[in-house]
């Protein structure tokens, strides 16, 4: 093997980070309709939980952390609030997964529908109790259903990137 | 391919539940709520942490931001030429009325200044402003805030003022050395001080993550009325008395709100308004204690 093949099969294994960090600050950038900033989709957090559930090697504890730092640092939410979220959410999924384990299509779905969920919940209420403060929670739930409607694309778009890692 | 692949998935998740991982979680665990808790402690490290990933984070957004910009933009520049008739006919019209507004305010300025004179009144606080890039905006449910491409380099302050023409939109609420994060007046740590002007109303406002920023103090909000403009009081120096906020709304269960004037999310770029001690003409130093 030489060096271009070693430098080639560390970067496919990187992939699934670069991804997330991708979708992660997609999210925050000005490129979506005007009108629905305020639900705008989750898209860094669907990317997560995708390779959580492909690759949970790659997508260990130090990749969620990362990437949940650079989420938090990105929307400006309390450095570390996402990242607990992102770190819970992928312990309550590799619990599941441990039970009932497929990749088919309808099952990351799902997987990604309840981890969403989770997070959401979990920032909602850090975000409430740290800013000892209520807000508009139905914002909340349309963020939750427009992510759960763009999650089929996400979905397509990583699952080519996974054939290429898995080469 | 994928059953070879799906057989790794599977081993590794096998070594995850037999090999002993549970240290491992609990230290990186541990690691997130030490984040956490040393962030909301405004720890200096995390706090120099933050503002150093800010910077970092600024340059990849900027190298995003101008291709999906020219793209949103384009689609807006389309939009433009289909309804530049009626625009016209519009500003035409709307032209008419400012010419016969400037006349009036004419008169008005040379009023006022002949009154101050005669009051003897001291300068008002003048301000300079620096115009700056909007790179990220995270309006979510649970976070409204801006990321520009100025900081510390570019001589701005922590908690300066932004504005849009004179339209106020938030304040500078983390400082990096070459991007800034800002916190919208609809966020729900902002808190302002204003006034309506032609009823002499103080009240403070307060943003809760939604378009519409909150009244905290119910005092006198009886005699509010819908379309009442909201400006900045001044109060505790915050920021520049003056600067249009909104005008008053009602919802539909007919609780009274503030509506701001500028829709943040159509904007590229702001102004920040230089509002140190120094810059609005505050001298004042304190003595340093001397043990005798």
């Amino acid at each position: 093997m030489n060096i271009f093949n070693i430098i080639f099969s560390n970067f496919l294994s990187v992939i699934p980070i670069l991804i997330s960090a991708f979708f992660t600050i997609l999210t925050v950038l000005p490129i979506f309709p005007y009108g629905i900033s305020k639900i705008i989709p989750l898209l860094g957090i669907i990317t997560v939980i995708f390779w959580i559930v492909h690759k949970p090697d790659i997508m260990a504890w130090s990749s969620v952390i990362l990437i949940g730092l650079l989420h938090d640092l990105l929307t400006g939410l309390p450095l570390g609030l996402g990242c607990i979220s992102l770190f819970i959410v992928r312990y309550i999924i590799i619990k599941i997964m441990y039970k009932y384990d497929s990749t088919d299509n309808i099952f990351v779905f799902l997987y990604i529908s309840f981890g969403i969920f989770i997070w959401l919940i979990l920032v909602i209420i850090g975000r409430t109790i740290l800013n000892l403060g209520f807000f508009n929670y139905l914002d909340c739930v349309f963020q939750y259903l427009l992510s759960l409607a763009v999650s089929p694309i996400i979905i397509f778009v990583n699952k080519y990137f996974l054939k290429l890692t898995n080469k | 391919m994928a059953n070879i692949s799906n057989f790794k998935r599977v081993k590794v998740l096998i070594k995850e539940k037999t090999s002993n991982k549970t240290i491992l979680t609990i230290i990186a665990f541990l690691f997130s709520i030490l984040i956490l808790i040393s962030s909301l402690s405004n720890d200096g490290n995390t706090n120099y942490l933050r503002v150093k990933l800010l910077d970092f984070s600024s340059y990849i957004l900027n190298s995003f931001y101008m291709p999906s910009n020219t793209f949103r933009n384009s689609s807006e520049n389309f939009n433009n030429i289909l309804n530049v008739y009626n625009d016209n006919k519009d500003l035409m019209f709307e032209n008419e009325n400012l010419r016969s507004r400037i006349i009036e305010n004419e008169l008005i300025k040379a009023e006022n200044i002949e009154l101050k004179r005669l009051l003897n009144l001291s300068d008002e606080i003048d301000y300079s402003f620096k115009t700056v890039k909007i790179i990220s905006q995270n309006n979510f449910s649970f976070i409204n805030s801006l990321i520009i491409l100025s900081g510390s380099k570019e001589n701005i302050s922590l908690n300066s003022p932004v504005v849009y023409k004179n339209n106020l939109i938030g304040f500078i609420s983390d400082l990096g050395n070459s991007s800034s994060r800002v916190a919208l007046l609809t966020d729900i740590n902002s808190k302002t001080p204003a006034i309506i002007l032609d009823k002499n109303i103080k009240i403070i406002i307060s943003g809760n993550n939604n378009s519409l920023i909150e009244i905290l103090n119910y005092g006198e909000i009886n005699s509010l009325e819908l379309g009442d403009k909201v400006y900045t009081s001044g109060d505790g120096n915050k920021y520049p008395k003056g600067l249009l906020i909104g005008s008053v709304v009602k919802n539909k269960e007919g609780s009274i709100f503030i509506k701001p004037i500028v829709d943040v999310t159509k904007l590229n770029y702001l102004q920040v308004i230089e509002w140190t001690p120094k810059a609005r003409g505050i001298d004042i130093k304190f003595d340093s204690i001397v043990d005798n």
